[in-house]
């Protein structure tokens, strides 16, 4: 849509009259919606785009044909996808010569292609519309449905879907506790990670007194494995914007900021671009629709350090300075940017707020628990089924969101854990499925609800190797500023290293343990407090595990490279000596028969024999290394002494 | 005992506090120790360390007392088992980096004879060389927390030390990334030199893309060694084991006239180890310079040598012990009548030396005294103030500082000349004042001003004259003051734009500075002292005079030496003459008039008297070879009063006064004489003067006509050349009584040389010049080879040398303040000579 065709909407009125009009506008015969955020550009999406717009014209289906390039539709593994509507028919994994054939049939003759259509490939069942979709059954989509259908960059997509009512009603009521009142009533929480009630936030801002507030939107999103502020900042930008301007309203705050990533391109553009059409708009600026309220929004670009999605250190980060988290009290909303009270919520929370206006607290209350109340975004990813971006409501069980939503482990693999809330959250077993998604009950089990990261794990996963995983990235990206963290989780990568060579004693478990207490205890902020949950939550959920690496010398899920190591199957081998070839250290040798072995004294475990086997013999196979404990290293433990010792 | 008296509880215990306090000042207070290493009074909290980590009732987490403010009712628990357990990790955790054999080592008791450690540290010489080895906090805090074993593995940084720059060395391994010296640097000192950089395992200190510090525009303040808990900053060139026995004792630093208490380490074998700021009850790294800290120790070192050389080199000097030459005095002046002799004393010599010099005079009853001061900085003014009857704001009040809402720098380098005076100014400016500099050469406070008047080289006058013009268009109805029609009638007849063709300056920039004085609140106008080396420096202070007048201010000058107040009060009070001209008292010795010289300081005599002895701590190409040479003891052990840059007196009340060998010289000059005043009262008393008095009413100076020194002094250059240009000469801070401290000293050299070029980048890049390549620089007829150096605050067609004023040709050159000549590559002479031999 043209951008140039916005005018200055000058008074309330107007804005109701626009709103009226776009939503109420005779809808096109059909609609094409083609998922075009990061992920789906990435998978080719403006290949098809491009196809698609030669095709339209070619058979002359401009005027009657809508094609939209929206957000994310959250099924990841599927993009680049199209949705039809007003069918709501589904083509995943499109390819650009694909085209002309949905043009042809489903545009044109209304047929649906079931060549096209999105296969289960475990049952083999065939999909035809989006919400039949196993991963969309169990999902309550209040913010994401709106990606299906609406152009992020075009202002008027938004007014059609009712956007910028909500600023309308509030204007209307020229009340501010008012709004306070409802989202307080509402009991959204925030949806960062600590889930500080917003309402509460938002009232002790207000209550603060000074002549400068901010709001920032926090959408610095770091967790490895974790995009739910793309999604909402790529397709849904206007949402946060029409939040933040209602939360400025309210809190008295006259500028917002939104902090985003640097690896977010897309995001960034579209950002910018609704904060132009916004300014054009009037629904920014100086005298917002005429009122006496106003409001200003900048965008800052984060660079690239996982710290500065702590608050504080974003808000050292906005002011121009390096991202060191510094020690609350006092809390932004009393001394933040600049040394005025400032709000800062997640994006997600901010997008919560315009829903709530417009439907109600009561109608955002009806879902969740006690203290949790409303949907929250989670990205369901690892090894299940079906991975995407997921909404469910709160309160629901895990078992829920990974069996039914994720559709389960793979064929021949055994769900092992689900881990929540990235580097700061923990893993919960499956005897712990049944756990409802609630900040408190997560909290109890040792991990966080976080920003909504979920990562499945099966058998094949190691969780001490998970473990290490987790501290290197906390080492890597520690600030550096507090001791605990900086030189705490250097010293839990040094201990898990340890353990993962075969080297650990039981009393490494203990200083785990202890070097965990010391961070939660002494670190600065919330990032180093919460560093050592990967590992606590291992420890406290999968002992065993740990046990087992530092006893037995052995890795259960056989991914600790110097604890494994590899054998031939003589069933399936075609001696073809491929790997006898390529092994570096000359650890496969031939049996005087001819059949080729590997020789565990030279085998350095690099995996490079079970790479060459071809694939359909798949000889090579991973084995547990067993060795003669005591052989290791003499063990200052009483129990560990070997048997030359006694 | 207002709202600001609160009581909280500190472990049970009911404690006075005073709001806005935290709770370790609060402990401190009260003999509760929290150990901390991150924290250090006068510095922004940074709680990075976590050992200071208290329990406060009602809240689930522990929180670092260094940031938590007291609040009334407020229940802290400092230590419990969990806490120290807590402390004892976090301890062992920074030992994990930190090479730690000199804390925990079994034999440390011993190994000061044997030196056995140096073979187990993981540093290359060991705990024993350690700086900071015995006065180390991290040792402090082990020893309080009884750490015997750190149970974590120890990760070696193994990083590379910094070395190559002059004074400071950095040693990265020891470093516990305490952030004191960041802070101290940015937040205190205003550099900003050193930073954070990487973070997490990677995390280090250093400089803007890791440059060295020569390079980062530091100015090597030495703060940053002051603030280091442990020895990852430290001296370089510092070998001896702390542990040693060391003589340690304050001074006065007299550098300049922000007057720095200072603390000198002397080894037992006499040799001075470092010099360091130690003001009494402020954190030191409030003052001090490299000047004074790394300058004064080069120059002293090697003076000590060359004065034991000068009774050998000099065959009519002697250098003499101050008893003998008391004797000689003695003994050779009852042979002159009191007319025949002179005392000629340097007003810049510590107050107590020219009291007892004066003694002497009195007590031989000559009338015969005079004094001068060997800059023309001081002379100049009191012509000036004495021609025009009128006076400068000598005093720099603190007031005027914090009341200021600009700070106007008229010629003026205030980070060079007064230190601490800056510093003051720039917590106004982190607030809300700003910053504006007039100045035609190098100033280093250029880009952190809000506005800068560049102008042409000596029209400093015409600048501040089209100021005012500004001034008045914008607020016409400025009060009456006496000669004010006069002036204004000047001002408005003068053309703007002849004014701004002559400064080079553009109307925009001079509009804005106007309404940047008149809306930003009173402002405080400095001068240094470049403002009178110009030829026409009568005209700089009119107009600087004028326009003070006119925003209704003092303007006060900032002197690189001693407030000379005192010593006007002083020297009236002895009768002695000031502002001598010394050609008169040539000419009476050279008729024998006056046959004996007694000299305090540096005194350039043309004609040689019979007797003359110069009295002085070492002597320099200025002053002529005496018969005799009085060797008095180096500044550093000469505790004399000093008016400070804020117009106080400093000085030291304890009863040893300075030069040995003066008592004994009173004891016999003065035997049967009235007994002088004793020394403190005296000064003490002046002080009280100085503070009483009251200065008068502003008025206009107005008889000057503007237009005729406009046309004659600042008539607009003629383009001649292409590289001929005017070239400015810097006054060079870098001496003490003459002597230049990098000519030596080679750590000093290399951070001030002195034979650098300043261009602006643009005149390089269109003269097809390049950086750090030599020219020739031509100045009628001289060829002088320097290097070449850009600096953006210079202005076009304007070079900037600091020369080396022993040279009697710069001499002369820098009395008159501007210098035109051209200058050539080196480069292209050759690329030409080789043309022509084809």
């Amino acid at each position: 849509m043209n951008k140039s065709s916005l005018k200055k909407i000058n008074s309330l009125t107007e804005l109701q009259k626009l709103i009226e009009y776009w939503a109420g506008r005779p809808q096109p015969e059909k609609i094409v919606s083609l998922s075009a955020a990061s992920c789906g550009r990435a998978s080719g999406a403006l290949q098809i785009a491009s196809a698609l717009e030669k095709c339209l014209e070619e058979f002359k289906l401009d005027g009657r044909v809508e094609l939209k390039l929206t957000g994310c539709h959250g099924f990841c593994q599927l993009e680049p996808d199209l949705i039809i509507f007003p069918e709501g028919y589904f083509y995943p994994n499109l390819r650009p010569e694909q085209v002309p054939a949905v043009v042809e049939k489903t545009l044109l003759a209304g047929e649906f292609i079931p060549e096209l259509a999105f296969t289960d490939p475990h049952s083999g069942k065939v999909y035809r519309r989006i919400f039949e979709l196993p991963l969309y059954q169990k999902q309550l989509r209040w913010l994401l449905d709106a990606h299906l259908k609406l152009d992020p960059s075009s202002l008027e997509d938004y007014f059609a879907q009712q956007g910028f009512s909500a600023l309308l009603k509030v204007l209307r009521w020229d009340n501010q506790e008012r709004v306070i009142d409802l989202i307080t009533a509402s009991g959204l929480r925030g949806r960062g990670g600590a889930g500080f009630p917003t309402g509460l936030k938002w009232r002790l801002a207000r209550k603060t007194e000074s002549q400068e507030k901010y709001l920032i939107c926090n959408g610095d999103e770091g967790d490895p494995g974790a995009y739910m502020d793309r999604g909402l900042l790529e397709s849904n930008p206007f949402s946060v914007v029409e939040g933040m301007i209602i939360g400025g309203y309210a809190t008295g705050a006259r500028k917002g900021f939104i902090y985003i990533r640097q690896e977010y391109p897309l995001a960034v553009a579209r950002m910018e671009a609704a904060r132009q059409s916004c300014y054009q708009a009037g629904l920014l600026g100086e005298k917002i629709l005429g009122t006496e309220f106003s409001f200003d929004l900048e965008i800052i670009r984060g660079a690239g350090a996982f710290v500065s999605g702590e608050e504080t250190a974003l808000i050292a980060s906005v002011e121009g300075r390096r991202a060191f988290p510094r020690q609350r009290p006092p809390f932004p909303v009393v001394s933040g940017l600049f040394g005025q009270p400032t709000v800062i919520n997640n994006v997600e929370t901010w997008a919560n707020v315009p829903l709530i206006i417009r439907q109600g607290p009561e109608w955002f209350s009806q879902v969740g628990t006690t203290t949790s109340k409303g949907t929250k975004i989670f990205s369901l990813v690892g090894q299940v089924k079906f991975t995407g971006l997921v909404e469910v409501p709160l309160g629901i069980s895990i078992s829920e969101v990974v069996q039914e939503i994720g559709g389960g482990a793979p064929k021949g693999r055994k769900i092992k854990a689900v881990q929540t809330g990235g580097p700061s959250g923990g893993c919960l077993p499956v005897s712990m499925f049944n756990l409802p998604l609630d900040y408190e009950a997560l909290q109890a089990a040792g991990t966080i609800m976080g920003s909504g990261g979920m990562i499945v794990l099966d058998d094949s996963t190691c969780l001490v190797d998970l473990a290490l995983y987790f501290l290197r990235f906390a080492v890597s990206e520690s600030c550096g500023k507090c001791v605990p963290c900086r030189l705490g989780t250097a010293q839990m990568v040094d201990i898990l290293e340890r353990i993962t060579r075969g080297e650990g004693q039981l009393a490494d478990l203990e200083q785990l343990n202890k070097l965990g207490r010391v961070m939660q205890k002494g670190s600065l902020c919330g990032l180093g407090r919460t560093a050592a949950n990967p590992v606590l939550s291992g420890l406290r959920y999968f002992r065993e595990e740990f046990e087992t690496h530092v006893v037995r010398k052995q890795c259960p899920a056989l991914v600790c490279r110097k604890l494994i190591t590899y054998a031939i199957d003589r069933e399936k081998c075609r001696r073809c000596y491929l790997c006898l070839k390529n092994c570096p250290f000359g650890a496969i040798k031939k049996e005087p028969d001819g059949w080729p072995y590997v020789d565990e004294e030279l085998c350095q475990s690099c995996g490079l024999c079970l790479n060459t086997c071809p694939k359909e013999f798949g000889a090579v196979f991973k084995k547990p290394r067993y060795r003669e404990v005591s052989e290791e290293r003499p063990m200052d433990d009483e129990n560990n002494k070997g048997p030359g010792r006694k | 005992m207002s709202q600001d008296r609160i009581r909280i509880k500190i472990n049970g215990c009911e404690l006075p506090a005073r709001r806005g306090q935290t709770i370790l000042q609060v402990a401190r207070e009260n003999g509760i120790f929290i150990p901390s290493l991150c924290e250090l009074e006068g510095l922004p909290a940074f709680a990075g360390c976590r050992l200071c980590l208290v329990e406060v009732a009602g809240k689930p987490n522990w929180l670092p007392a260094c940031q938590l403010k007291a609040e009334e009712g407020m229940e802290i628990i400092t230590s419990s088992a969990e806490l120290e357990e807590l402390r004892r990790n976090i301890l062992e955790l920074i030992l994990s980096e930190h090479p730690y054999f000199c804390l925990l080592c079994s034999e440390k008791q011993t190994c000061q004879e044997e030196k056995v450690t140096i073979s187990r540290a993981l540093e290359p010489g060991g705990c024993v060389f350690c700086q900071k080895d015995g006065n180390c906090e991290l040792q402090k805090v082990v020893e309080y927390l009884k750490i015997e074993k750190v149970n974590y593995s120890f990760r070696d940084k193994g990083r590379t030390l910094w070395l190559e720059d002059p004074f400071i060395k950095h040693n990265p391994n020891l470093c516990i990334l305490c952030g004191r010296c960041v802070r101290v640097c940015d937040e205190v000192r205003g550099e900003g030199v050193l930073t954070f950089a990487w973070r997490g395992q990677k995390m280090e200190i250093s400089t803007a893309f890791g440059h060295r510090l020569l390079e980062s525009d530091c100015s090597f303040c030495g703060a940053c060694l002051d603030v280091c808990p442990v020895a990852a900053f430290s001296e370089k060139g510092i070998w001896t084991d702390p542990r040693q026995g060391l003589r340690k004792f304050k001074y006065l630093c007299s550098l300049c006239s922000s007057v720095c208490e200072m603390e000198a380490e002397v080894t037992e074998e006499g040799e001075i180890l470092r010099l360091h700021p130690a003001e009494e009850g402020q954190p030191a790294f409030l003052s001090g310079c490299s000047r004074g800290r790394f300058g004064l120790k080069e120059l002293l070192k090697e003076k000590q040598g060359s004065l034991k050389n000068l009774a050998e080199v000099g065959p009519e000097s002697r250098v003499m012990e101050p008893d003998l030459a008391a004797d000689e005095l003695t003994r050779k002046l009852k042979h002159y009548q009191p007319e025949e002799m002179a005392f000629i004393f340097d007003g810049q010599s510590p107050l107590e030396e020219i009291i007892h010099f004066l003694e002497i005079a009195r007590g031989l009853q000559t009338k015969n005294v005079f004094w001068f001061y060997p800059d023309d900085f001081l002379t100049r003014l009191a012509a000036f103030e004495r021609d025009q009857a009128v006076s400068f704001g000598r005093k720099i009040e603190e007031e005027i500082v914090s009341r200021a809402g600009t700070f106007f720098l008229v010629d003026c380098d205030l980070k060079n000349e007064g230190l601490k005076l800056w510093l003051q100014v720039k917590n106004r400016l982190r607030q809300s004042a700003q910053l504006i500099t007039v100045d035609s050469g190098l100033n280093s406070l250029e880009l952190q001003a809000s506005d800068r008047l560049r102008c042409r080289p000596g029209t400093e006058a015409l600048a501040l004259v089209l100021l005012q013009k500004k001034i008045l268009e914008k607020k016409p109805g400025l009060d009456f003051v006496e000669g004010q029609d006069r002036w204004r009638e000047q001002l408005t007849r003068l053309s703007t734009d002849v004014l701004l063709q002559a400064t080079g300056l553009q109307l925009e920039q001079v509009e804005g500075t106007a309404e940047l004085l008149l809306n930003f609140g009173p402002a405080a106008i400095f001068f240094g002292q470049r403002l009178l080396r110009h030829k026409n420096w009568r005209l700089n202070l009119v107009s600087l005079w004028n326009l003070a007048t006119m925003l209704g201010v003092e303007a006060c000058p900032v002197t690189i030496r001693v407030n000379e107040l005192f010593l006007e009060k002083l020297a009236t009070r002895y009768g002695a003459e000031t502002s001598v001209d010394l050609s008169e008292i040539s000419r009476k010795i050279e008729a024998r008039e006056i046959r004996a010289v007694v000299a305090q300081g540096e005194v350039p005599l043309p004609a040689k008297p019979e007797f003359l002895l110069v009295l002085s701590p070492w002597s320099s190409g200025q002053a002529p070879v005496g018969q005799s040479f009085w060797r008095q003891n180096n500044i550093i052990f000469a505790e004399g009063h000093f008016g400070d840059v804020f117009g106080n007196l400093k000085g030291r009340k304890s009863g040893r006064l300075i030069s040995c060998g003066s008592q004994k010289l009173k004891e016999i000059l003065l035997s049967g004489e009235a007994q002088p005043l004793q020394d403190e009262e005296m000064i003490e008393e002046l002080a009280r003067e100085l503070v009483s008095e009251k200065l008068e009413k502003p008025k206009y100076v107005v008889n000057v006509s503007l237009e005729e020194e406009a046309e004659q002094v600042f008539a607009p250059a003629t383009k001649n050349g292409l590289k001929e240009l005017t070239i400015f000469l810097e006054p060079n801070l870098d001496s003490y009584a003459g002597e230049f401290m990098g000519k030596e000293g080679s750590a000093f050299r290399l951070l001030r040389h002195p034979d650098l070029l300043w261009l602006n980048e643009r005149d390089i890049l269109r003269w097809g010049l390049k950086e750090d390549e030599g020219v020739i620089l031509e100045v009628e007829g001289v060829e002088l080879s320097l290097i070449l150096k850009a600096d953006r605050r210079v202005k076009k067609q304007t070079a900037v040398v600091r020369p080396d004023l022993h040279h009697p040709f710069w001499l002369k050159k820098y009395k008159d303040g501007l210098v035109r000549g051209k200058i050539k590559p080196f480069k292209k002479l050759k690329q030409e000579e080789k043309q022509d031999g084809e």
